[in-house]
């Protein structure tokens, strides 16, 4: 581009930068970009200098590899789901509710005159009609239809259209039409992880780059000595990255085949093969890769012209790192070679830091992934519900008994949760007991106690124990919760607030709890400081105290943000003034039911508890996340990206030290000719690598578990406290296996690569020697 | 000198210090000088006395601490990294003193890096390459490695580089400086023919008191300061 400032041309006239030359300048790069001869250098250089862009090649084969992986997998769970409504409902609309007089007056008003019509007029392909009774034994009318798109736009479109309405008509969507969301919500979470991956993809490149412009600066130094800027260096760089990405476009592609294939445990070839022959996905992919190479490309270039020519001259033997040749003096009077290369170390630290954070990046991405991996497949063991029932009236526990009859069905977990604050009661504790909720209590009256009232009593009913101990529905962790029943001072504790363990007791620890017997002066209950409310009513009310042993510690599920107090029927009442009422439910089936057994769940739900006042009932899907997940093995997938994402680790490290090595020949050639033996030299390259190694074992240990521990926190604790996640607890793991992979890759590579440079040398010296030999004897 | 000359470059106040520990360096110190269009002007001084850090200074391959330094009437202190990138591209040449070829390129595609890298499609590069090997006579050694050629040749290879674009200024950083008498001589020769020829401005640091005699200007150099001026 022109020159910004005025300046003065060759007639001596000033010259002023206008928006005509910014125009002008900016044809001319444009111009000069998309030169062909650009093009053709770039390709030819990458081709023919194939061994030095080696790295690249590997860099981009991983990381279009990573976007193929996960758009293959995105588009085999999106397959799958559908294949499973597909498979489990050939309706998207389900009206029921309708009265005989309603359904005659929707049919008789216009459903009669639509079956007349095409499809595509009338919004529908089909429908039928059943009858059935509803929980107050009168006949009702169900509407379900196959509309002409699954859109739940045509849904409205169709109930509005054909007047289904009516005092207790209800109007649900199949999967058929929920699948549009999870389509949606599917395709999100692989934009998202595609980003995620770009700006990791974007830091390895960068990385690369930065390394190779360090060991080029006296090349690029030439070619800022003798007009290259900016534009001229980045011209080349990304035209050489953009000759790189396409000729690794079709082996990436195979390999992220070979990669699903894998994650989908055989079968997907075709899925794989139409994703790969999808003209947007190509277009997608080679979008995406070279957003990629840009954003990297262009920050290294910058950095490099903004340097001087002469720095650049001057630092061509990598000694802009050597900080300190005063500690390099020092090496005199100690043994050579290792105290040299400790020096060396030293010396040349700045290279060393920014090779070992490359290092110790990658092998802490791949333990954390190996964390994630482990989560999912938590997730994956966790019993969600497929049904949600909640009602304002208290269920009957006879109608959930019912339930039991349903095929496919595991259990049902219901509570009855009334919290502490609502009966003005409250816990008496030991500092032990709540340190960790230590904020969150007021003192008791007892001395040296505490009180708090951030917890829920729940009613231990025969039926709930028996779901319990039978079925299931909690974890019990420590004792024997019906003991919660046959002994009158006993209670069940839960011990996990937001996933997050605030108490510390145990069985058979003892528990003092407050009932409210007399209201001193008025309280006002609106506030939502707990504590204060908790303080006043210690301060103004009459308590009767029981004292309680802890005869099981239980998970009961999510809590929220209270942990749960379990006790007997008659203790509850007496502790709350009231008996447990059953206002939720939730059904969880086995994850091999079938959609027909899903379907007829839902009416069989429907007919025994919709007379309950408030009666709502939630379908969370589950059987299409167990669908999704059956087709394919998202652990595994998880596993070997961060398999993909630690080989990155001695990709860079091995390419920095090999170009490294290279430069440090002359000083290789200079203490030999001072009477080095090759035994010394071969022990420098060792005692590097030795060196190299433990400190990438060390810092790896280190940070990977800082990062582990992070993420767990993030995944387990932060996000549930702030009302996401879905009560799923998770257990900490550190796998040793994985640290060993880490611990050996980071020695492997510590080792190859500088054994690499020394063979080098050695070779590159031999023949020299041959040569002058030759001329000798000539 | 012709008062009616052009001044070329304007060296004023110019200060270059380096941090070395605790120590600060001047490597120039308050230079101000002119040089005229045409002008072969020599820059001479002992070992460390920053004639080379000025040298790079006035070619745009370094930046001073402070003061200005004019080249055609345009301030190449003031410009950014791209402008001079460019500016260094079509209007100086510069000739090192230890060659500077890069080793994997060719003779020939040493010499034509700056065609390269400056992007001139209207110039006519190839009739004016040919005069400059035969002139410069390396034409049968321009498929050799640096490595392949004798320190005269790589010195050839590496004026023919600085001269390629038909720089308005050279500057050589003791071109003959690893040379023996005959090739520095012929060297010489061959820079005051191109200088004529081409009507280039040519600013060189040697050590060598004979060639320095054939310059029309001598700057001495001591302690980063300009100390003398002389014929």
């Amino acid at each position: 581009m022109g020159y910004r400032k005025p300046y003065y041309n060759e007639d001596h006239k000033l010259v002023r930068y206008g928006i005509g030359d910014a125009v002008a300048d900016a044809a001319t790069f444009i111009r000069r970009f998309f030169a062909w001869r650009n093009i053709r250098h770039a390709f030819a250089g990458v081709i023919k200098g194939a061994r030095g862009y080696a790295v690249f090649y590997a860099a981009l084969i991983l990381i279009q590899s990573l976007f193929w992986t996960v758009w293959l997998i995105c588009d085999s769970r999106i397959a799958a789901m559908r294949a499973e409504a597909d498979s489990g409902c050939d309706w998207n609309v389900t009206v029921e509710g309708l009265t005989h007089d309603e359904w005659v007056e929707c049919y008789n008003g216009s459903l009669m005159f639509a079956d007349e019509q095409k499809p595509s007029e009338r919004g529908y392909v089909s429908y039928t009609v059943s009858s059935y009774y509803n929980a107050q034994s009168e006949v009702r009318y169900r509407v379900r239809a196959r509309l002409i798109s699954d859109s739940p736009a045509e849904a409205s479109k169709f109930t509005a259209r054909y007047g289904f309405e009516g005092e207790a008509v209800t109007v649900t969507v199949s999967e058929r039409t929920e699948v549009y969301y999870r389509v949606a919500a599917c395709r999100k979470n692989a934009v998202l992880t595609t980003v995620g991956l770009g700006v990791l993809s974007a830091v390895i490149l960068l990385l690369l780059f930065l390394i190779r412009t360090n060991q080029f600066k006296f090349t690029y130094g030439i070619y800022m000595a003798f007009g290259a800027g900016f534009e001229k260096l980045l011209e080349t760089a990304a035209w050489e990255m953009f000759a790189v990405s396409v000729l690794t476009f079709v082996p990436a592609a195979l390999f992220s085949v070979l990669l699903f294939l894998l994650v989908l445990r055989g079968g997907g070839g075709s899925l794989a093969a139409g994703s790969l022959l999808s003209l947007p996905r190509i277009a997608g992919a080679l979008c995406w890769t070279l957003s990629i190479v840009f954003v990297s490309v262009i920050p290294a270039v910058r950095i490099l012209s903004a340097s001087t020519p002469v720095k650049l001259l001057s630092a061509a033997d990598n000694s802009n790192y050597v900080s300190s040749p005063r500690v390099s003096f020092r090496i005199f009077g100690k043994s050579f070679p290792f105290h040299y290369e400790c020096f060396s170390f030293l010396r040349l630290r700045k290279y060393y830091i920014a090779v070992l954070s490359a290092a110790v990046l990658f092998t802490t991405l791949f333990s954390s992934g190996l964390l994630i991996a482990d989560m999912r497949r938590t997730e994956q063991e966790f019993e969600l519900p497929q049904f949600t029932v909640t009602a304002t009236e208290g269920i009957d526990v006879s109608d959930i008994e019912v339930l039991d009859d349903i095929e496919g069905l595991k259990y049902v977990r219901w509570s009855t949760p009334v919290s502490a604050t609502a009966c003005a009661s409250h816990a008496v504790l030991t500092r032990s007991q709540a340190r960790s909720i230590s904020g969150d209590t007021v003192n008791a009256q007892q001395d040296g106690m505490v009180a708090s009232n951030g917890f829920r009593y729940i009613e231990l009913s025969e039926e709930l124990l028996y779901e319990v101990n039978v079925r299931g529905a909690w974890d019990v962790a420590e004792g024997d919760l019906s003991s919660v029943l046959s002994d009158a001072d006993t209670a069940a504790v839960s011990l996990y607030v937001n996933n997050r363990q605030r108490l510390n007791i145990h069985a058979g620890d003892t528990l003092i709890l407050a009932a409210l017997r007399a209201q001193g002066a008025p309280i006002d209950y609106t506030r939502a400081d707990k504590r204060w409310i908790l303080s006043r009513q210690i301060a103004d009310c009459y308590f009767v105290f029981y004292e309680v042993t802890v005869g099981a510690v239980v998970d009961t599920g999510s809590t929220g943000d209270e942990f749960s107090v379990v006790v007997s029927p008659e203790l509850f009442s007496k502790l709350t003034g009231r008996s447990g009422e059953i206002t939720s439910l939730e059904l969880v089936f086995e994850p091999g039911a079938t959609h027909a057994q899903i379907d007829e769940a839902r009416d069989t739900v429907s007919a025994q508890l919709g007379g309950y006042e408030g009666f709502a009932l939630g379908n969370t899907g589950r059987d299409f996340e167990l669908a999704a997940d059956s087709s394919q093995s998202p652990v595994a997938g998880i596993i070997y990206g961060s398999v993909a994402v630690m080989l990155v680790s001695p990709l860079v490290w091995m390419f920095a030290q090999i170009h490294f090595g290279y430069k440090r020949r002359k000083e290789m050639y200079i203490l030999s000719a001072m009477g080095a033996a090759d035994r010394d030299l071969s022990s420098l390259f060792l005692w590097s690598g030795a060196l190299l190694s433990a400190l990438a074992c060390v810092f790896t240990l280190v940070f990977t578990s800082l990062l582990r521990r992070l993420i767990f926190f993030f995944i387990n604790e932060y996000l549930p406290s702030l009302g996401f996640g879905r009560g799923i607890r998770y257990d900490y793991v550190f796998p040793w296996w994985g640290l060993l992979v880490c611990v050996a890759v980071s020695s492997a590579a510590a080792v190859i690569s500088t054994y690499l440079p020394f063979r080098s040398w050695v070779r590159d010296r031999d023949l020299r020697r041959r040569a002058e030999a030759g001329a000798d004897g000539e | 000198m012709d008062p009616n000359k052009r001044v070329i470059l304007s060296c004023k106040d110019v200060i270059k210090q380096y941090r070395q520990y605790d120590v600060t360096v001047t490597a120039v110190d308050r230079a101000t000088f002119e040089i005229y269009d045409g002008e072969f002007v020599a820059i001479m001084g002992p070992s460390g006395s920053g004639k080379s850090t000025l040298l790079h200074i006035c070619a745009g391959l370094d930046r001073p601490n402070s003061g200005s330094i004019t080249v055609r009437g345009s301030d190449i202190c003031s410009m950014g990294p791209d402008d001079l990138a460019e500016f260094r591209g079509n209007y100086l040449g510069m000739i090192f003193q230890n060659h500077n070829l890069i080793p994997q390129f060719t003779a020939m595609e040493n010499i034509l890096i700056p065609t390269l890298m400056c992007n001139r499609p209207d110039f006519s590069y190839e009739e004016h390459f040919r005069k400059l090997v035969a002139t410069l006579n390396i034409a049968d050694r321009l498929h050799h490695l640096p490595s392949e050629l004798s320190g005269g040749q790589q010195q050839r290879v590496a004026i023919a580089r600085a001269l390629i674009n038909r720089p308005q200024v050279v500057f050589a950083d003791e071109p003959t400086g690893n040379l023996d008498r005959a090739n520095a001589d012929e060297v010489m020769e061959l820079l005051l023919r191109t200088k004529e020829v081409m009507n280039q401005t040519l600013i060189m640091v040697t050590h060598d008191m004979k060639l320095a005699e054939r310059a029309d200007r001598i700057l001495v150099m001591e302690n980063g300061r300009i100390e003398a001026k002389r014929k």
